[in-house]
């Protein structure tokens, strides 16, 4: 009877701390009151530092922040003068689940890592970690870059192969500053 | 909920005043409706079919209902560090896993209950086991997290933020 | 995961405020993360149509014991049509 491999091979190895380009995820005109008006009403918090601008000049941030992990969000909107993702998507899938094919209209598009050689393909959530450093402010650019921060593999005592992928995203600004760091742990079986 | 004006005078919490095994103020959301999912899978133009088709959710991916989406609970975690924190302290970092799933009906408290802290570089380190609990007591996102707060007559805590040395 | 109707009676559900009393709420519907009564149709001749999502029909069974669901049948769902979507679900 063969025994299953531990699927962390020498090629799935080899992607551990590779990082994809450095990409801008904000939109070209940057973090601005509209799109933080809506996110902050989506997540119910009225945080007057998000919007009261003589409040927020008063605080240690000098004017209006975005909540801390703002900018994870902005790379996902479809920017303008595309052909509209979601008409193309269900025009070739008409059982198409929403994101499948709609996410190429976006920004984030760019900045992708390479896809991991492994016939493991379901995919279970294994956590996520996030480290806040600075608030993203009115008028800032994000740029995000994804890196394989570590994976893993192992063989379960039932003989089923296992990988634990760890990717991270690391936002800066327009200077060049660390604002937030999100870990994204995955199994894949 | 919280109100803005409570977050614009809310007085800070020290970090001489807290102690281990001592329970954090909750933040309670809910009860969740089709609207609220809709209206975040609209903010992030997340179009995913599970949050806000029913038919979808239920006959194609065999879920009870659409479900709360993961994205928020992200969002919502560092919200409530970020509100705890308030105003001079910081919301560092936070670790989690999803677990139970979350639908329109549920009612979610944020919770976060003080496992350790200590001194680092002369910053007041809180640890704290974190959480965040369906009105059934089943939790669907249990983790852990560290905020820093302010230490009476220590050092400021920077902005931006750096980690401190010994941490 | 299997999905089930369950076609009977239950004494009250005739009544809209007795109806909402035993279902509305999101414990009455939701009895565990993975036990989902989906639908229930109160017809006018008084019958009742159940839908149940759940790991086996011996959760199903549980609930329609426990609101007192007289059952003239319970039947695994094939497949089903709404509003011009179709969905395989047996």
């Amino acid at each position: 009877m063969s025994e299953t491999k531990n699927p962390l091979t020498d090629e799935v190895k080899a992607l551990i701390g590779m990082s994809a380009d450095k990409v801008e995820a904000s939109p070209p005109w940057g973090i601005e009151r509209e799109g933080l008006r809506i996110f902050t009403n989506a997540i119910m918090d009225p945080d007057p530092r998000y919007w009261d601008d003589e409040f927020a000049k008063s605080t240690k941030f000098g004017g209006i922040v975005t909540p801390p992990i703002y900018c994870s969000y902005i790379g996902r909107k479809t920017l303008a003068g595309v052909e509209d993702p979601i008409s193309r998507a269900f025009r070739e899938n008409p059982n198409s689940d929403g994101i499948g094919g709609v996410r190429e209209g976006g920004a984030d598009r760019k900045g992708q890592l390479p896809s991991l050689p492994t016939p493991l393909k379901r995919i279970l959530n294994a956590g996520n970690e996030i480290e806040v450093y600075k608030y993203p402010a009115l008028g800032d650019h994000i740029y995000s870059q994804a890196k394989y921060h570590d994976i893993k593999g192992r063989v379960t005592k039932d003989g089923t192969a296992m990988l634990v992928v760890t990717t991270q995203t690391t936002y800066t600004n327009q200077d060049g500053e660390v604002l937030c760091i999100l870990r994204a742990s995955t199994i894949r079986r | 909920m919280v109100t803005a004006d409570e977050l614009r005078t809310k007085k800070q919490t020290w970090f001489d005043d807290v102690s281990v095994g001592q329970d954090m103020p909750p933040l309670v959301i809910g009860p969740l409706t089709p609207t609220h999912l809709f209206r975040w899978s609209a903010a992030i133009e997340n179009w995913h079919r599970i949050h806000y088709d029913q038919n979808f959710a239920v006959y194609h991916d065999g879920l009870p209902n659409i479900l709360g989406q993961g994205s928020w609970k992200q969002s919502i975690l560092p919200r409530y560090l970020k509100d705890l924190c308030l105003p001079d302290g910081w919301p560092w970092k936070v670790q989690f896993q999803h677990r139970a799933m979350i639908v329109p009906g549920d009612t979610l408290t944020v919770w976060a209950k003080v496992t350790n802290k200590r001194v680092a570089d002369g910053l007041g380190l809180v640890e704290m086991d974190v959480g965040m609990k369906l009105q059934t007591d089943i939790e669907t996102c249990p983790g852990t997290a560290t905020i820093v707060l302010p230490i009476k007559g220590g050092r400021p805590i920077p902005y931006p933020f750096v980690a401190p040395k010994e941490a | 995961m299997g999905r089930w109707i369950a076609i009977g009676k239950v004494p009250g559900w005739d009544d809209l405020g007795k109806f909402t009393a035993d279902l509305k709420a999101t414990e009455k519907w939701r009895l565990d993360p993975r036990t989902t009564i989906t639908e229930v149709v109160a017809l006018a001749d008084g019958r009742v149509l159940a839908e149940c999502h759940a790991n086996t029909q011996a959760e199903f069974d549980a609930w329609l014991q426990k609101t007192g669901f007289q059952v003239d049948s319970l039947t695994p769902i094939k497949h089903i049509a709404r509003t011009g979507e179709i969905w395989k679900v047996g």
